[in-house]
């Protein structure tokens, strides 16, 4: 044991590092996050809607490059459609927390849950 | 070069090409959006131990372009480029120190090739938004390069030297 610990040293300390890293940023993010008032949504980085996750509604979001549906039901806001190629946005799931995100890379679009009411 | 040594490298290619196809056929980002195990980076990984540096960016960059140009799109190719030269460079250096093995080299490798992604997606999107995608795909890098780096290393270890290879 004492061996292989001192074989490994630098492998134990690198992957120990970046273990911690990951367990820190992931489980933080997860009890950090207060829930959201409303979605912010942007595109090419300008905001261009910001809607209440209070109110149970689905939004179309038309932008340059094509047309997302944005569903938003019991504090959660998701992705229903979209018609991108990856639908990566759509797989995406459910939002509700602040700071959690939906990013529509080929409409560049990003939906991002604030604290703030809208 | 011998004619061996670049038909073994040409070989090596081609089979990464075959897995970057395998890896369409697993359907992960379902789980993790955007997540992929990187199955293709197992020839890069031992190319960087058992051939020379330079033969394992071009046979890698090939692969990268040539995969691109049969299943992504220049959006795709801006992403897996940005990932791999960032990480290339950093399991590239981390080899050269020879303090740590091809486990922990590649697993440093599948980090930064995510946190590369992240950057450019903050470019791309134009907002830092997306960094909330880093609280998931830190540990997706980590996992996927973990898991080439143990994959990676059986190959190393077990697949005979030939007279060619020295490198």
């Amino acid at each position: 044991m004492r061996r292989f610990l001192q074989k490994h040293r630098n492998d134990i300390l690198l992957i120990g590092a970046l273990l911690i890293a990951a367990a820190v940023l992931f489980i933080g993010f997860r009890l950090a996050g207060k829930p959201g008032r409303a979605v912010l949504v942007t595109e090419n980085g300008r905001e261009i809607a910001r809607f209440s996750l209070a109110e149970d509604r689905t939004y179309p979001i038309p932008s340059e490059k094509g047309e997302n549906l944005l569903r938003i039901e019991n504090g959660a806001a998701w992705i229903e459609s979209a018609d991108c190629r990856d639908q990566i946005c759509v797989k995406r799931g459910k939002i509700r927390k602040a700071g959690e995100t939906i990013v529509c890379l080929p409409h560049r679009i990003v939906v991002t849950v604030t604290e703030e009411a809208p | 070069m011998s004619g061996r040594r670049l038909a073994r490298l040409g070989l090596l290619l081609a089979l990464a090409m075959i897995l970057s196809y395998v890896e369409t056929l697993i359907p992960l980002s379902g789980i993790v959006p955007g997540m992929k195990i990187g199955l293709a980076n197992l020839v890069t990984v031992f190319l960087l131990y058992r051939y020379r540096v330079w033969e394992a960016l071009i046979v890698s960059v090939l692969r990268i372009g040539l995969t691109a140009l049969l299943f992504g799109s220049a959006v795709s190719l801006l992403f897996s480029a940005a990932g791999f030269l960032v990480s290339f460079g950093l399991m590239w250096l981390l080899k050269k120190t020879g303090a740590f093995s091809s486990l922990a080299v590649s697993t440093a490798g599948g980090v930064a090739h995510n946190l590369a992604q992240i950057a450019v997606a903050v470019f791309v999107v134009g907002t830092n938004l997306v960094l909330g995608y880093l609280p998931v795909l830190f540990p997706a890098g980590l996992i996927a390069g973990a898991l080439i780096g143990f994959l990676s290393g059986i190959l190393i270890r077990r697949i005979p030297l030939h007279s060619d290879d020295r490198s």
